[in-house]
């Protein structure tokens, strides 16, 4: 049993998308995992995609940059994708209702599954304004999203803190819905 | 949210913004051509910097691929570069200390954790310092200039309206503060652009009274002679070029008409030349040069030579303008060698030729066969007489002026109908108003116009009349005429009109050779005349389809051909 499972997730890839709004620390939070430091990034043109081994899962990532709010994504990157991880600056209190909005929106694509699981990452902890995971799971509304698995977890990209705490409950969640099936 | 729209005009203005010379380096390292946007300071910032910046949980905005909210572009027209300088770095002395290089990132960083961060440079308490009174009067400087190019930026697209704003003074006030009115603002410009023209409809004397003034300068007249003088060598030059005179393709008799309608004609060119319309074609184009010379020549010509009994009593009528149209007398003998084979070379700049040159040149053919009649008229001594009555001139000209103004290439048809109306004047004599004439182009040309432009752009792709040019034709009586290109129309021509050609190509043939004897025009003005209005008219136009016929027929004619080529060479180069 156990073996088969390893397996199967060795060989399958995981697609994870990662979204939230622009410089909340995605492409940071990216690089931090997959490389373990830490990037002056510019602003995210396009996308960035790492495929990274956590706990023999295979996870590729798609780091999508924040500002391309112009358009939708299209369709096909929601397809077949086992999480969806938003990550939000929890300093910027002003802009946590866009978070949300654009939550919203990510959660009513069609093209995802109603089983990919939600991980927030409430990042940027350790700046002096930032709200706690609690306020921000409320800001965002996270209590209202029924069907869906979430989580949300306080990070801090670049000192890497929160960050394999929620890429467990990730792992946990993909693995627990393989059994499931 | 913003509609599409308006996403598009914020990009737009911060578009705009970025041109700005401030704008145009990175504040912090002075690297060119920033792409982001630090929307906490407003400030212009280069890849690398944005991303220092963003360590410093500034945000950064991408201007390419991030969504400006208006208020934001409101805090960016107020900020910018040299904002955030007097600001954050009001006392960084550019001269001893020396901007980080963005190559150096840890430089950077520390420049902008100094400067932002920490906010060293701030101004602030030190006003004893002696560089703050010149800093003082900069930064007003910089506020009234800024006042001048971000205010204008302010509400409306700034590439849209400065071109306006040139042209017409600020806009007021009221207008910018209301950033959704753009577009009712164009549109009112627009209007407000063309309502001359249409004024011109209501009150044509006031108009007339412009038109009049411009006409009698004389200075731009001079001027714009002096200009064709340039560059009068082109008869040479087009010599080279072309052989294919001999070739009497319909084509080349069409342009050759018109080519010596222009031939006839190139003072009144000249003169309105020096309207609005004309002034910006001379500059630079070397094509229109070439076409132009021979009208340059032509006015430079002592006309005296030329000028007829009749012509000279033009001159006293309309001072300037007449004396210009006794040059066309002149011209076509300058021109009777080059002329024919100047038409080919023509050809060849033609299907060069920009749309832009060709509505450049179309206004001056037009002007050309509006003078046409006129011209022709002089050597007809009555009607001439009532040519001289000022009024009427006045109304003739401000049509032309008005509809130049409205659209160049429609300005042709209009000048035709105009011509048209003169020449209905004429023959009618006396008995017409002057405010009559105006009308009469005025009810026909709004169709006329639009068709006219289209029609003109046609051509001057093809260099060869189209069938479509038929439509045009069909809007105003008078342009058929006049315009060259009417030759498909032409040939629906029944044969009575054939006769009118024949006595009008016997003219043209007759100008060249007998270098426009007066009597010889009179003659063919009262062959016009003789006919009604429109059949007359029409032969005029039909000309370069009957003229090719007449060359072969006759085979004395064949050498008038070439003379037709002289006219047409003149004609040929607006149409090329």
């Amino acid at each position: 049993m156990g073996l088969s499972f390893t397996k199967l997730f060795e060989t399958k890839e995981n697609r994870i998308l990662m979204l939230g709004l622009d410089a909340a620390g995605k492409t940071t939070i990216l690089y931090k995992l997959k490389q373990g430091i830490d990037v002056d990034d510019i602003p995210t043109i396009g996308f960035n995609v790492e495929t990274l081994e956590h706990k023999n899962m295979r996870l590729t990532i798609w780091d999508f940059g924040g500002q391309n709010v112009k358009r939708p994504l299209p369709i096909y990157y929601y397809q077949n994708v086992e999480g969806v991880i938003f990550v939000v600056d929890s300093n910027d209190q002003d802009r946590v209702v866009n978070a949300r909005d654009d939550l919203r929106m990510l959660l009513s694509e069609e093209g995802l599954k109603e089983d990919a699981a939600l991980l927030v990452f409430a990042n940027k902890k350790d700046l002096p304004n930032a709200l706690t995971a609690a306020e921000i799971a409320d800001k965002l509304g996270l209590h209202s999203i029924r069907p869906r698995n979430w989580f949300i977890q306080s990070s801090c990209a670049t000192s890497g803190e929160g960050l394999y705490e929620g890429l467990d409950w990730l792992y946990n969640n993909i693995v627990n819905k393989a059994e499931n099936l | 949210m913003s509609s599409r729209k308006e996403e598009e005009r914020n990009e737009k203005i911060i578009r705009g913004l970025m041109k700005l010379p401030p704008n145009r380096r990175c504040i912090n390292c002075n690297s060119l051509g920033p792409q982001y946007v630090c929307t906490n300071f407003w400030t212009f910032v280069c890849m690398t910097c944005s991303g220092i910046h963003r360590e410093f949980t500034h945000r950064v905005k991408s201007v390419s691929m991030a969504k400006f909210t208006f208020q934001e572009v409101e805090a960016l027209q107020n900020g910018g570069n040299q904002r955030a300088r007097e600001v954050y770095l009001k006392h960084w002395d550019s001269q001893r200390q020396r901007l980080p290089d963005n190559s150096n990132a840890e430089k950077v960083r520390e420049f902008i954790r100094n400067v932002y961060v920490m906010k060293k440079y701030v101004g602030g308490g030190s006003f004893d310092r002696p560089p703050r009174d010149s800093q003082i009067a900069r930064s007003h400087e910089d506020e009234t200039r800024r006042a001048s190019s971000y205010h204008s930026y302010s509400q409306s697209p700034p590439y849209d309206f400065q071109y306006e704003e040139r042209q017409y003074g600020r806009h007021a006030p009221v207008l910018t503060r209301k950033p959704g009115s753009d577009r009712g603002l164009y549109e009112g410009k627009v209007s407000s652009f063309l309502s001359p023209s249409r004024l011109s409809d209501r009150s044509p004397s006031r108009l007339s009274d412009h038109i009049y003034e411009d006409r009698f300068g004389f200075g731009r007249s001079n001027s714009r002679v002096s200009d064709y003088s340039s560059s009068a060598q082109s008869p040479n030059f087009q010599k080279d070029i072309g052989s294919p005179s001999s070739e009497t393709s319909r084509e080349f008799c069409g342009e050759d008409i018109a080519h010596n309608a222009a031939n006839r004609y190139p003072d009144s060119y000249a003169n309105r030349g020096s309207g609005q319309m004309l002034y910006p074609q001379q500059l630079p184009k070397p094509n229109q040069s070439s076409s132009m010379d021979l009208f340059s020549e032509i006015p430079q010509q002592p006309p005296a030579a030329s000028l007829d009994d009749k012509s000279l009593k033009v001159i006293p009528q309309n001072e300037g303008w007449a004396t210009f149209d006794t040059p066309q007398h002149s011209a076509p003998v300058g021109n009777v060698n080059s002329a024919v084979l100047e038409v080919p070379s023509d050809k060849n700049p033609g299907q060069s030729f920009n749309p832009l040159l060709s509505l450049n040149q179309w206004p001056s053919f037009e002007n050309n066969s509006s003078n046409g009649p006129s011209s022709s008229m002089p050597p007809w001594g009555a009607a001439w007489q009532i040519v001289e009555a000022k009024p009427r001139i006045e109304p003739w000209n401000a049509f032309e002026e008005s509809y130049g103004q409205l659209v160049k290439r429609s300005s042709e048809q209009v000048v035709n109908q105009s011509s048209f109306a003169e020449q209905y004047l004429y023959r009618e004599s006396e008995g017409f108003n002057n405010g009559e004439i105006p009308t009469v182009g005025r009810d026909t040309l709004p169709p006329i116009a639009t068709v006219s432009s289209e029609m003109s752009l046609s051509q001057h792709q093809h260099d060869a009349p189209i069938p479509p040019v038929m439509g045009g034709h069909s809007h105003a009586l008078g342009p058929k005429s006049t315009n060259p290109f009417d030759l498909p129309y032409d040939a629906k021509i029944e044969s009575e009109n054939m006769s009118n050609f024949w006595d009008v190509s016997s003219l043209q043939a007759a100008l060249p050779n007998g270098q426009m004897s007066t009597p010889f025009t009179a003659g063919a003005n009262e062959h016009w005349f003789a006919q009604e209005p429109m059949v007359s008219y029409v032969p005029a136009g039909s000309d370069g389809a009957l003229g090719f016929l007449v060359g072969q027929a006759p085979s004395t004619q064949m050498s008038n051909v070439p003379s037709h080529g002289p006219v047409a060479s003149v004609g040929g180069n607006p149409f090329a």
